[in-house]
């Protein structure tokens, strides 16, 4: 007998039965595309949302505010907020698009082309994002400081200074670099996956 | 087509092709809990995009691509091992009397030292589909496929020859 013959009858051999009579619409515990979409989606939604709470508190808050530069801080607040909402908007729209239907080599060069957009996109969406943010919330500051003791606000600038730099420089660009090099691995799997569907 | 068709038209989906796609995914996988998962989330896909399904290929050729499609994208994230046969651990050898589950498990172990794609190439082929719809599955031209089938069955059974089996 075939030695592979022997292998088809073990293979056939074994009954199988799925775990449900049919399958639930819910989350597995795979890291799949529906997971990555949820996470992008909620995110999106709950920025838009920061947004709209941050005109709340203006409007609420519109007596007490009377410099141009703290409503500017809130305008920019809102904008960067709503601004990462639609990239987020965007980047699902993208993922979306990833078909499922497609050859292996293709699907598997779509979700190449989407880890490469998104390796690209945190390059600058990231340090953009941290940047407006902070402008924003300094602006915002300006008009709180006025009449209190000149050290109070030395002391809270210094702190709010170096804490943001540790940030940005030393957190944020190690986190950059983790999600880079994530992304990286990522797409050199996809390219070993993608090899193994080469003509032979 | 209206919810009530869709519904009926996926559980009939689902009866027919689920225990092939489980096993297509128990190959890949290699153990039960994960290839459920995939199952699931291939089904998932299904249900999603039922309404794209054009006829322009079989039912069967269409759910297998998306399950493909689905097992290969759950590796996208984990680190892909170097396979070589001789890096083959030397584990307790079934004999004569061993029963059929312990060899089944012994061929699952020995699928799973296969590359990716060869993995999902032999599940099809001990599934027994014609080579024509493997190829319209995979994407790949019949020469090609012909050519990886012979490769991959001689690897898979000095894998499973290393364990003494055969």
């Amino acid at each position: 007998m075939d030695p592979f013959e022997t292998l088809q009858d073990i293979w056939k051999s074994k009954q199988v039965a799925p775990q449900v009579q049919m399958p639930s619409l819910g989350p597995t515990a795979i890291h799949s595309r529906r997971k990555l979409q949820r996470n992008l989606q909620w995110g999106a939604i709950a920025l838009l949302i920061t947004g709209f709470y941050i005109i709340i508190v203006g409007i609420l808050m519109r007596q007490e505010f009377h410099s141009v530069l703290t409503w500017t801080g809130l305008s920019l607040a809102v904008l960067v907020c709503w601004a990462q909402s639609f990239l987020q908007f965007s980047t699902l729209k993208k993922l979306r698009a990833i078909d499922e239907m497609a050859t292996p080599d293709i699907h598997l060069s779509q979700w190449n082309d989407y880890y490469a957009f998104r390796k690209k996109q945190i390059a600058w969406n990231l340090p953009l994002y941290f940047i407006g943010l902070n402008l924003a919330l300094a602006l915002y500051m300006l008009e709180l400081f006025k009449g209190r003791p000149w050290e109070n606000i030395a002391i809270f600038i210094t702190i709010y200074t170096a804490w943001m730099l540790f940030a940005y420089f030393y957190l944020g660009k190690r986190s950059l670099r983790k999600e880079e090099n994530r992304l990286r691995g990522i797409m050199d799997n996809l390219e070993a996956l993608k090899a193994q569907w080469a003509e032979e | 087509m209206t919810e009530a068709e869709r519904t009926r038209q996926f559980t009939q989906l689902y009866q027919q092709y689920a225990p092939g796609i489980l096993k297509l995914c128990l190959g890949y996988a290699g153990e039960e809990s994960l290839a459920q998962d995939l199952l699931q989330e291939s089904f998932v896909s299904v249900w999603n995009h039922l309404d794209q399904f054009r006829g322009e290929a079989q039912w069967s050729t269409w759910i297998y691509r998306v399950a493909v499609n689905t097992c290969l994208s759950y590796l996208r994230k984990k680190k892909l091992p170097t396979v070589s046969a001789e890096n083959i651990p030397l584990v307790q050898l079934p004999d004569e009397s061993s029963g059929k589950e312990q060899q089944v498990q012994q061929l699952y172990k020995c699928i799973n030292r296969l590359a990716e794609a060869d993995r999902l190439i032999i599940a099809l082929v001990l599934e027994e589909k014609p080579y024509v719809e493997i190829a319209a599955i995979t994407g790949l031209t019949e020469n090609n496929l012909r050519v990886k089938i012979h490769r991959i069955k001689k690897q898979l059974t000095e894998i499973y020859q290393q364990y003494g089996s055969i």
